[in-house]
């Protein structure tokens, strides 16, 4: 490969075609006779192989973002504008059957809390089994089982066809976590979609299955979007970031540039409140809560908690525009880069 | 598995001997006193001493009850006091009305809960969920012997009317082959379906809840997530994980059931158990009263046993983790 002269610019070869495009996605919530603003216009696109964070305090959207691509937005929630778009596929205005071949074929998902995410009365090879016959006509009961089960040697797990046939209960969270794994990528997924899928383990089995969940990336050489709380994650696994507030996007860019060089002041307010070996400043936590959707503040949701806000940001809300000299890097804020 | 079927069985031993024990006492305390009745007409005042001698009446409550339990389990069940006709001939006689009413309640019921719930959970709050709701409340409150009466009033009088018909309606259905199903089907419609519908509207609510609950879990979501079609998201993995509360709801209503069934026999004037039963009540025939007690109360058992099997057989962490205390 000849090397560019500027490290920051994008290597070469051009843009690839986006396998996951949303483009002014909203999501509105309607509950007791009140709508709120749950996703807010975010665009967002993430190209083969590449692994995209998601990250963001409790309650920004980052699940309900990810329902959405899936289509399984719960009970009250619709999408009210812009589109999503997967392998050129517009899922929004695709067939019930459509979507339900995408689910699991070509975009897969793996939720945070493997405790319940699988049927406690299937065994877990005949649930890896299950997917697979899902999507691929034709496969047998018996060659889907015995796919079902190097999945299962794939993620990690060993003696695989004893495992096979054992129940959720019988199993640790983090072997539970590669099973669903393995059914995620069991029909090859040009989008593999990880929201918290490491949050509920123990620190030491967090590792392992990140790895586990990069190396079945590597290998389907899907997209990845991941949402997580940990920076540590991000830093590890990441191509970019992007960080919500309040169903927005405040920041977007390379990690390391993100990580280093944040401009938004809520993303240095969560790289703040990271306790570090290494530092021996405090940590600080951002105070104040985020809005709830159906209290947004005028302007700038992040307003009342931020140290830099003035009369504008309560009149004017900030667009996300690029910032800096790094391609890619974005902030919505009118203070962006502005004193820490 | 078949360590825990036998554990819940053990476990259900001290149950029936307790029962046992209750049901015994109870008919002894409250039932006719056979020697009583029998020197009514006699005026030797030495009768009733001699009649409670020959009928070990005279010996001491458990050794009584000891005698009795080894006639019912040895077979040997006695003469009904009032008719003289064998308790077990009688028993069984009643037995052969009762046990397809009650199963075709049972499995007509099931059928119909379990349509009824899953459509109400799949639609919550529609059209279809809110008249299911309110049928079922109006099943719930409605007494069967009020609905069996009217249903007899409607069927047999208003639209044999209505249609001309010489004969009540449920005869007037075609039976060329002389098929006796069809002689049964014209028999059992109208009381399997008035015993039928406070278990449908009980278990269909029963239904609702468990499979709503379930449709809202986790494992639900991975199930969509993994592009399954809704009808395969709620029979296959909606219905595995709910069955198991209606498979309890069922078995404890299986004593509810018995009540039902002498309440449709009573108004449909069929001869079966619960006919049986209300006329050894008003005899007073103990020889009767306590074999059918016996009975209903395995029957009760022998059903919550079934749940029991059927619990573990749906739910492998109850199934895998008992059985081992370790
Ligand atoms: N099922 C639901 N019904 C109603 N509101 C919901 C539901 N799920 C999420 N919300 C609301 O939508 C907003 C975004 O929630 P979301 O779960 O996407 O947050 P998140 O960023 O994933 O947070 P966390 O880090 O806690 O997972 C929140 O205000 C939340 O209260
Ligand atoms: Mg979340």
């Amino acid at each position: 490969m000849t090397a560019p002269a500027l490290p920051d610019e994008p290597t070469a070869a051009g843009p690839a075609a986006p396998v996951l495009a949303l483009d002014g996605l909203s999501v509105v919530l309607a509950a007791r006779g009140r709508e709120a603003t749950i996703l807010d216009g975010v665009s967002l696109a993430l190209t083969p192989g590449e692994t995209v964070a998601l990250v963001g305090e409790s309650g920004a959207g980052k699940t309900v973002l990810a329902l959405a691509v899936m289509g399984l937005l719960p009970d009250g929630m619709r999408v009210t504008g812009g589109r999503i778009v997967l392998g050129g596929t517009d899922l929004l205005g695709a067939s019930a059957s459509a979507l339900r071949g995408a689910r699991g074929g070509a975009m897969a998902m793996i939720f945070q809390d493997p405790q319940s995410s699988l049927h406690p009365a299937f065994r877990v090879g005949a649930q890896v089994a299950e997917a697979i016959r899902t999507h691929q006509a034709g496969v047998s009961k018996a060659d889907a089982s015995a796919q079902a089960v190097e999945l299962l040697r794939r993620v990690g797990i060993p003696q695989a066809d004893a495992r096979a046939r054992d129940y959720p209960h019988q199993m640790s969270g983090g072997m539970r976590q590669r099973v669903m794994i393995a059914m995620a990528i069991a029909n090859r997924p040009r989008l593999l979609i990880a929201d918290e899928a490491t949050t509920a383990l123990d620190v030491t089995v967090q590792a392992q299955v990140l790895e586990v969940l990069k190396t079945a990336q590597q290998e389907t050489g899907a997209a990845m979007l991941v949402v997580t709380h940990d920076l540590g994650v991000v830093a590890s696994v990441a191509d970019r970031v992007v960080v919500m507030y309040a169903g927005r996007i405040a920041e977007s860019g390379p990690v390391d540039t993100v990580l280093t060089e944040p401009a938004h002041p809520y993303t240095r307010g969560l790289l703040a409140a990271v306790p570090r070996l290494d530092e021996a400043a405090p940590v600080q936590a951002i105070p104040g809560q985020p809005p709830s959707p159906f209290a947004r503040p005028s302007g700038c949701a992040f307003r009342t908690r931020c140290p830099l806000a003035d009369e504008r940001c309560e009149a004017e809300d900030p667009v996300l525009v690029a910032f800096g000299a790094d391609a890619g890097h974005a902030v919505a804020c009118h203070h962006a880069g502005g004193p820490a | 598995m078949w360590k825990y079927v036998a554990r819940r069985a053990l476990a259900s031993i001290p149950v029936l001997l307790l029962a046992s024990v209750l049901i015994f006492l109870l008919v002894r305390e409250f039932g006719a006193d056979p020697a009583r009745q029998r020197c009514q007409a006699s005026r030797d005042p030495q009768c009733l001493t001699r009649v409670r001698a020959e009928l070990g009446l005279d010996r001491s409550l458990p050794v009584q009850y000891l005698d009795e339990m080894k006639n019912f389990v040895t077979g040997q069940w006695g003469e009904s006091q009032r008719s003289d006709r064998d308790v077990s001939e009688l028993i069984g006689d009643a037995m052969r009305e009762t046990v397809p009413l009650a199963f075709w309640a049972v499995v007509v019921s099931l059928g119909a809960a379990v349509l009824v719930g899953v459509t109400s959970a799949r639609h919550p709050g529609s059209v279809r969920d809110h008249t299911f709701t309110v049928l079922a409340f109006a099943g719930i409150a409605m007494p069967t012997f009020w609905l069996g009466l009217l249903v007899i009033q409607l069927f047999t009088y208003e639209l044999q009317q209505l249609l001309g018909l010489s004969q009540p309606i449920f005869y007037s259905i075609p039976n060329p082959i002389g098929s006796g199903w069809v002689d049964s089907a014209r028999e059992l419609a109208l009381p399997v379906f008035v015993l039928s519908v406070q278990l449908i509207a009980g278990w269909s609510r029963y239904q609702r809840a468990a499979l709503s609950d379930e449709l809202h879990g986790d494992h639900i979501r991975t199930a969509r997530a993994k592009g399954l079609s809704e009808r395969r998201v709620v029979w296959k993995h909606g219905m595995r994980s709910s069955s198991t509360s209606l498979v309890t709801v069922v078995a404890i209503d299986a004593g509810a059931l018995i009540g039902g069934v002498v309440v449709t026999e009573r108004v449909f004037s069929r001869p079966g158990m619960g006919t049986l039963l209300l006329a050894a009540l008003r005899d007073g025939d103990t020889n009767v009263l306590i074999p059918w007690m016996l009975i209903a109360g395995i029957g009760v058992i022998l059903a919550n046993l079934a749940a029991d099997v059927a619990y573990a057989a749906l739910d492998p962490r109850v199934r895998l983790t008992s059985g081992n205390p370790t």
